[in-house]
């Protein structure tokens, strides 16, 4: 098993650092390069989401990312310690009958994340957010 | 993110060079918004050289495709690398925007 813990700062250019940090990290992992983007969007989205909206004042707050990759699946736990936000219970913003007059524009990162991963939690636990996504990376080239 | 622009007769070409995120989408926001704006009616937006791409990117598409409808005009993308394909087909966007493979199918549909 191979974990990457990784701390970053509520600030706009830690989110390329984090993605940066996990592809680094997927490098000699031998993961494929669709697995490496899929989780480079998730991870892209999810940091976006805490550093934009989970801090309602002005201070610097850290981020926990951890990954862990072991032979059959990757696991990422994303820990804050922001305003509770339940991303799993957010409702999807694909609705097959919206026209493009009718799509809402927001929404779409989580929902990306929910279906690119093959399971994800959230729980709430000593005032923090803790969200925990696990991709299978059997037939790691079909979604 | 470079965005290179070029036209055909009275369709204006966007080429996207890089990613389009969270951070590079107001670049690109600048320059496709405005053209709509002033009444551009047929795009084409070509993904050759895209390399990655995120809610953020297809918000931004979104509103124009929106904008554009308003408008009666009409946005077709082009030359989509397939893994970029399979996010718009995951964001259910690929029934909303006229996705080709080639530039010249492309202004063969805004014709």
């Amino acid at each position: 098993m191979n974990i990457l813990t990784l701390h970053i700062k509520n600030s706009l250019p830690e989110i390329a650092r984090s993605i940066e940090t996990f592809e680094a990290f997927a490098e000699d992992k031998a993961l494929s390069q669709r697995i490496v983007y899929d989780i480079s969007l998730c991870i892209d989205e999810l940091v976006t989401n805490i550093v934009s909206y989970a801090f309602k004042d002005d201070k610097e707050h850290i981020i926990e990312i951890q990954f862990r990759v072991t032979e059959k699946e990757i696991t990422l736990v994303f820990t804050d310690d922001g305003i509770e936000f339940d991303p799993v219970k957010k409702e999807d913003p694909i609705h097959l009958e919206h026209t493009v007059e009718e799509r809402p524009i927001g929404g779409l990162g989580i929902y990306l994340v929910k279906k690119l991963m093959n399971s994800i939690k959230y729980k709430r636990e000593d005032g923090k957010n803790i969200l925990t996504l696990t991709k299978f990376l059997e037939n790691s080239n079909k979604r | 993110m470079e965005i290179k622009q070029d036209t055909h007769g009275d369709i204006a070409i966007l080429d996207l060079v890089g990613r389009l995120d969270a951070n590079t989408s107001s670049e690109f926001e600048i320059v496709l918004i405005p053209m709509i704006d002033e009444g551009k009616k047929k795009l084409v937006l070509d993904f050759s050289e895209l390399e990655y791409i995120s809610s953020a990117g297809l918000r931004l598409l979104l509103l124009a495709a929106k904008k554009l409808r308003n408008n009666k005009g009409n946005i077709v993308l082009c030359n989509m690398k397939d893994f970029i394909k399979e996010i718009f087909e995951i964001s259910g966007f690929t029934p909303i925007f006229t996705i080709v493979d080639t530039k010249e199918e492309a202004f063969r549909e805004l014709e």
